[in-house]
């Protein structure tokens, strides 16, 4: 039995769409539908390779027409000990999202790339920094399990995530060394302090 | 647990243990709302500088952020509105958010993710209001209120 979570990323996965939900009901079409290259998707996503058994819905035939099967586990992740159903369905319909063109949980990588983003151009890095780079590796372990596609994104989400968090590090410094330590060491309150004192949150 | 019949195995955490998080999380916020209906934020530099403005000399979109929580907790919902609108907005969704959240933790659900094309509209929206709250003519609906 192979370990999705791992190989996945490896494979020239034949799936790479762009972001979205093409075709998002329906029983799958495999091999129909393929936009190779088009996409804002990062070097080889994986796409949810079709030998691969089971993932984490561990998927069975009939469950495919219904095709929005809630995705396992909460965005923390699966529990450290989960292991993946072994090899429950190795037939021709081997994950429920294998070939449908619907990725359930794309949506976490982008939310965790406009976190990222809003960090860094509303210059609240802490605020939104954080859940960027939180919410990127939970998209990074969704492609990992063959639940989104767009591993790409997420990683600019958590780079940019980061970026954001380092650029609110820099302005506290700032605030601290202009501000504070003249407050704390010289006793003093800067003339330009006072004036702005009134500039909050 | 039975309503998710058709995902038979790994639901680990449901009931009290799954509800953890969204605990944790609503006592981190009633934390700062707490702390913010005590010590006012219209005090002068009781919560500091704002580093945007005190570096770029811009209101962000979260300027007045404290003073309108304040004012929410407060009960002041006009005082709010005048230091920070959006929030006001905001602030209540979240808070929905936030049930909807605990709701399906309870239950065992996964935590659903908010679809793509919302947070490239927040976004959009946050932008916006950042910039038009800086317009000198839109400054005294949209900005936060000059302290006197």
């Amino acid at each position: 039995m192979s370990e999705p979570r791992d190989d996945a990323p490896a494979r020239p996965g034949p799936d790479v769409r762009p972001y979205g939900h093409e075709a998002p009901y329906g029983p799958p079409v495999h091999g129909a539908g393929h936009r190779p290259g088009e996409g804002a998707s990062g070097p080889a996503p994986a796409g949810p390779p079709g030998a691969d058994p089971g993932t984490a819905a561990g998927g069975s035939a009939p469950r495919q027409q219904g095709a929005y099967p809630p995705p396992h586990g909460a965005p923390g992740g699966h529990a450290p000990g989960y292991v993946p159903p072994p090899a429950a369905a190795p037939g021709p319909y081997p994950s429920p999202y294998a070939g449908t063109g619907y990725w359930p949980r794309n949506d976490l990588a982008v939310w965790s790339l406009v976190l990222a983003l809003a960090g860094i151009v509303l210059a609240c890095g802490f605020l939104t920094g954080i859940p960027a780079v939180i919410v990127g590796q939970n998209a990074r372990r969704a492609v990992a399990r063959g639940e989104a596609n767009n591993d790409g994104v997420a990683l600019a989400g958590i780079v940019l995530g980061w970026v954001a968090i380092a650029l609110g590090v820099l302005m506290v410094a700032l605030v601290v060394l202009s501000f504070l330590v003249p407050l704390v060491i010289l006793g003093v309150t800067l003339p330009w302090a006072n004036e702005m004192s009134g500039s909050g949150w | 647990m039975s309503s998710v019949a058709h995902a038979p195995a790994t639901r680990p955490r449901a009931g009290r243990r799954g509800v953890l998080l969204p605990l944790a999380v609503a006592a981190t916020g009633a934390g700062a709302a707490w702390l913010l209906a005590v010590r006012s934020p219209y005090e002068p530099l009781s919560y500091g500088i704002c580093p945007s403005v005190l570096l770029l000399g811009l209101q962000c979109p979260g300027c007045g952020g404290l003073r309108a929580t304040h004012d929410l907790v407060t009960g002041d919902v006009a005082g709010a509105w005048q230091a920070n609108p959006l929030w006001v907005l905001v602030a209540p969704l979240l808070v929905a958010a936030w049930v909807l959240w605990t709701w399906r933790a309870w239950r065992g659900r996964p935590a659903g993710v908010p679809p793509a094309w919302l947070a490239w509209a927040l976004l959009v929206v946050v932008v916006l209001f950042g910039v038009l709250r800086n317009v000198p003519a839109l400054a005294p609906v949209l900005g936060p209120a000059p302290l006197t």
